[in-house]
Parts: structure tokens; C-alpha cells; sequence
């Protein structure tokens, strides 16, 4: 089980790794969403606002609504922002859930797709 | 419940089901279950085609209740049964539907060329073909309101022009209540299944929607919408031409169109192709795009597929994969004039798709009778078992030649040696090449460092 303190040192990670690789800001470069991220296991909640692409802020706790909410348990959560989880592979075994519209879903995934595309 | 900024309405959910099965193949399909009956008693067969998809939108309803994911056949068979099984059904729905797109375009050019006799069928194909194609990369899609919008239209011209053209023939009807023998009647049902594909397509919004009742009750309004169209339009088009006209011809509702009102009419049913097979293209070549685009990122086809355009975030090579087999079915149609065995197939495969389905939910309800379900079909057993059975008769129906319609009989044949062909090729793939793959993906991940700090290090500092 993953602590809250872990999993936002991996959003911290994961934020510099979306907001410095310029193919991804570049295709996400329309893309404005305010984003839940739930642990199952352990009830800690994350919110993400992505602005144009780039990340502008993480936190915790769940704030305003949101246009996308994944839920996983603490590890995969942890595991996903530092790119050694492949999230398609967990989503399709019903293990990530995810609330958003298909194209939101697919925007998701290939924020991992381009930074780490062998996980 | 979890609110979404965006929320989906029922409406919506309900167009994008009725959307997708209404095409321009329908009008080919429609022709084809009236010439299994008597008289002008299409409409029986339709609505029990029709009512019998309720039983399987029950349970389809209650699988997506257990597992709320755009993942859905894959994941139901998967959990039910195996992984193996599940890439096996959910590849030969996935080809089956692709092929159906291919037949789309095939009729709507056959439509344009009646319309604009002077540009040629083979024009309009590649014309489609490479519009849905650049369509889908450039990630454009109907959505919202604008595929309502389509959709209703569609739906209410489809249901005043049958209306009208009953008012035109004094509502004089040969034999609406005598569908003739038990086996055409039956087949007629069979082939009937096919009008209906698609309303199912609706369960990957349950990712999209905050309240999960509106995925059963957008199936049952799809249904609906659909059979209430359908019925009416059959009773309308043999009410107004000889089935011996309609028979020969792939575009029926052209002809019914221009014993109607002319020209006018023509173009009004032109109008309605084109509006009926956007909303097909529109979901059918972004769906099987993604589920591509998903296996591969599952490492069940190779990574090329999961490549996605550097401007639009499309996974292109699965859509350039799409094209080139839609475009085989189109051209095999063109050179072979068989536009029939698709409806065969198509209807076969949604009829395999829904034995598998509810198999799936009597075994997990057997494995996992604790799991939460925000919806459960009715009646204990019955339903999914009747389900299995129904289907599983209609499947076999499908490919029994009827002595009545000897004509079909090529069809058939070949709708079957194609649903064998690709079981064998998705078996062959899956049980024999996708281990390999994976197993080399897999290597590649082992050796791959992790990045993730140990928790070891990240307590001690």
C-alpha cells in the first residue's frame, strides 16, 4: 500500500516528465481537464489540472468536478505516475477504472504511451 | 455516484446505439427479411427480432453493471471464461463489424451512382474510404449534440416518408398478418438480428454516464426507435414495389424513394444514406481504431498500433489497418457482387456475440455471486438461457439454405466459410503468435529499470 506522501512524489515526477517532453505538449497542446485520481485502498485522493497540456498543479484531495476520474488501488496509482506500469494492461483487466469520455480515456493513456513507451 | 463536468444525457445514449445500427446496409437488410415472408408482413419478424434483442440488452445491461468499462465483451469474457477466449470472440466481433463498414460504404455507393450516374461506384468507394480514413486521424467525431441532432433527423424523415407513402396507398396491405411458413419466418427473424447490430455499442459509455441506469434504458430506447422505424418502413416499401423489384436490387429504398416522389424522392433517400452511414463511420471506425490501438498497448498486437498521430493523439496505423480492410470487403463486393454475405455474417456474429455474453453472465454469476450489480436481469436463469438458446438457433437458421430462396444460397456459403476462416485466423493468432509476442514484450519490460524509488532508499532518506 502506497502512503500519500509517495504517491504525490510521483506525481511530482510525473508532472516533470509531462511538462518537459515537448511531443507530448505538443499533442496534448488542446487538452484542458481537471482530473481525479482515487486509491481504492486507501481513500487518499489526488486532483490534477492539466491547462493546455501542461500540468499546472497536483494535490491532494479531490477539488471542484472533474471532466475525468481514475481509480486504482495506491501501488498502481504510485506505479503509473513513475512509468513502470503499463495503465492500458490494468485497464483492461478491469483493475483501473476510469470515468471520463472515450477520447479523455485514450488522451490519458498516451500521456504514458509517449514518455514511456516500453512500460 | 461520481459527477462528471460533462455529464451524457439519456438522449444521447439512446442516438448512439439507434445511430450505429442504422445504416445504409439496413435498407439492404430490411429488403432481405421482407423477401422471407409472406405479403406485407416484414414488420412481424422485425419486431420479434426487436424483442428478443430486449432479452439481450437485459444482459448486457447487467454485465455492464458488474464491469463499467469501454473494455466491455473483452473483459465479460475474460473474467467469465479466459483471456484467450475472450481475444479470440472479441477479434472476430471486432473483424465482423469492420466488415460491415466495408458493405456500408459499398451500398452508399451504389446509392451515389444511382443519384450521379455520370460518377462511377468505384469512385465513390475509395472517396469514402479515404474520407472516413482522414476523418478519423484528423480525430473529428459527431458527438453531443451534433450526433442527436443526425440521428433524430435521420430517424423522423425514415418514419414520415414510410408514414406518407402508407397515406399514398390508402394503407391497402396483401397479407400483413400471414408471414407463410415457419422456417422462412424464422430465417426472416435470423437476418433480422443484423438490423439491430450496434445497439449495443452503447455499453463503453458507462464510463461516460454518472447514472448506470441509463445504459439499459438507452439500449431499450434504441430498440425501440429501431424496430418502430423498421417495422414501418418494411410495411411501406413492399406496400408500394414488388418484392420482384426490390429483390435484385442492393439499393431498395432508392427505388421505393422514386416510386414515391420522383427525383425528389431519390435525393430525399440519398439524403437519408448519407446521414445514416456517417453515423455508422462515426462510431464504427473510431471503436475498432481504439480496441486496436488497446491491444496492442495490452502487447497482444505489435506496438506499431499503439503509435498515435504527434498532432491529433489518433492511433493512425490502426486506422490505416482499418482502411485496408474495409476497402478489401468493399472492392471484394464491387468485383464479386455478393453484398449479401455480409448481412449473413454480420447477422451470424451478433448472433454468436450474444450466446457468448450471456454464457459469460451465468458463469459469473456462478463464480462471483457476491459481486455488486446495479442491475440484474430478471428472472433468476431464464432470461440469459433463453437468450443462449434463442440465438444459438438463430445462428444455426442462418446458414440453412431455404428451398424458397435457392438465389441466397451462394451467400450463405460463403458467409459461413468467411466466419470459419476468421475463427481460424483469430485462433491461430492468439493461441500461436501473440504468446511469442508477448513473451518478447515481456523481455524487454523485465530488462527495462525501474524508475519507482525502492522503499527501502525512499524510507531511509
Amino acid at each position: 500500500m502506497a502512503t500519500s506522501a509517495e504517491i504525490l512524489a510521483a506525481l511530482a515526477d510525473y508532472q516533470k516528465q509531462c511538462n518537459e517532453n515537448k511531443r507530448l505538449r505538443r499533442m496534448q497542446r488542446d487538452w484542458t481537464k481537471l482530473l481525479h485520481f482515487v486509491a481504492s485502498d486507501t481513500r487518499d485522493g489526488f486532483t490534477m489540472d492539466v491547462q493546455s497540456g501542461e500540468i499546472v498543479s497536483y494535490k491532494p484531495g479531490l477539488e471542484g468536478t472533474p471532466d475525468v476520474v481514475v481509480t486504482a488501488t495506491s501501488e498502481d496509482l504510485c506505479d503509473m505516475f513513475w512509468g513502470d506500469l503499463n495503465p492500458s494492461q490494468k485497464y483492461l483487466k478491469g483493475e483501473i477504472r476510469v470515468k471520463a469520455s472515450t477520447e479523455d480515456v485514450m488522451r490519458l493513456d498516451a500521456i504514458t504511451m509517449i514518455i514511456w513507451p516500453d512500460a | 455516484m461520481v459527477e462528471l463536468a460533462k455529464r451524457m444525457k439519456l438522449r444521447t445514449v439512446i442516438s448512439a446505439g439507434a445511430g450505429l445500427a442504422l445504416a445504409t446496409v439496413s435498407y439492404t437488410s430490411n429488403m432481405q427479411v421482407a423477401l422471407y415472408v409472406a405479403g406485407d408482413s416484414g414488420w412481424i419478424p422485425i419486431l420479434i427480432a426487436g424483442g428478443i434483442s430486449v432479452l439481450a440488452a437485459f444482459v448486457f445491461a447487467e454485465l455492464v453493471g458488474m464491469f463499467p468499462t469501454a473494455a466491455g465483451i473483452k473483459l465479460f469474457i475474460e473474467r467469465a471464461f479466459s483471456e484467450r477466449a475472450a481475444l479470440i470472440f472479441a477479434s472476430v466481433y471486432i473483424l465482423v463489424s469492420v466488415g460491415v463498414v466495408g458493405t456500408e460504404t459499398y451500398i452508399l455507393s451504389s446509392v451515389l451512382e444511382v443519384a450521379f450516374p455520370i460518377v462511377p461506384r468505384l469512385f465513390w468507394i475509395f472517396f469514402f474510404l479515404g474520407a472516413i480514413a482522414l476523418v478519423n486521424i484528423r480525430g473529428i467525431s459527431l458527438a453531443g449534440l451534433a450526433q442527436d441532432v443526425t440521428t433524430y433527423a435521420l430517424f423522423f424523415g425514415l418514419i414520415l416518408l414510410s408514414v406518407v407513402a402508407l397515406i399514398k396507398n390508402d394503407f391497402a396491405l396483401t397479407a400483413p398478418l400471414s408471414p407463410g411458413s415457419g422456417l422462412g419466418l424464422a430465417q426472416a427473424v435470423a437476418i433480422g438480428v443484423f438490423l439491430f447490430l450496434g445497439f449495443e455499442w452503447v455499453t463503453p459509455l458507462a464510463e461516460e454516464v454518472t447514472d448506470f441506469k441509463l445504459i439499459p434504458l438507452g439500449m431499450f430506447g434504441a430498440i425501440l426507435l429501431l424496430g418502430v422505424s423498421y417495422a414501418l418502413f418494411n410495411v411501406a416499401l413492399t406496400s408500394t414495389l414488388p418484392k420482384a423489384v426490390l429483390a435484385g436490387s442492393p439499393v431498395p429504398h432508392i427505388l421505393f424513394g422514386q416510386a414515391l416522389f420522383g427525383k425528389v424522392g431519390v435525393l430525399l433517400f440519398v439524403a437519408l444514406s448519407i446521414l445514416a452511414s456517417v453515423t455508422t463511420f462515426n462510431a464504427g471506425v473510431m471503436t475498432a481504431s481504439r480496441f486496436i490501438y488497446a491491444m496492442s498497448r495490452d502487447r497482444a498486437l505489435p506496438r506499431v498500433f499503439s503509435r498515435l498521430h504527434p498532432l491529433w493523439a489518433t492511433p493512425w496505423p490502426a486506422i490505416l489497418l482499418l482502411l485496408a480492410i474495409t476497402t478489401g470487403v468493399s472492392l471484394a463486393i464491387y468485383f464479386t457482387g455478393y453484398y449479401k454475405v455480409l448481412i449473413f455474417l454480420g447477422a451470424a456474429v451478433e448472433c454468436m456475440i450474444y450466446v457468448v455474453m450471456a454464457a459469460s453472465l451465468l458463469a459469473l454469476r456462478r463464480k462471483n455471486p457476491e459481486q455488486e450489480r446495479p442491475f440484474r436481469a430478471p428472472g433468476g436463469w431464464v432470461v440469459p438461457a433463453f437468450v443462449m438458446a434463442v440465438y444459438s438457433v438463430l445462428f444455426v437458421l442462418i446458414f440453412v439454405p431455404d428451398p424458397a430462396h435457392p438465389e441466397d444460397v451462394p451467400a450463405q456459403l460463403a458467409a459461413l466459410a468467411t466466419i470459419a476462416a476468421v475463427f481460424l485466423l483469430a485462433i491461430v493468432y492468439v493461441l500461436g503468435l501473440m504468446p511469442r509476442l508477448r513473451a518478447r514484450y515481456a523481455a524487454e519490460a523485465a530488462a527495462r529499470q525501474r524508475r519507482r524509488p525502492p522503499r527501502e532508499t525512499r524510507q531511509a532518506n
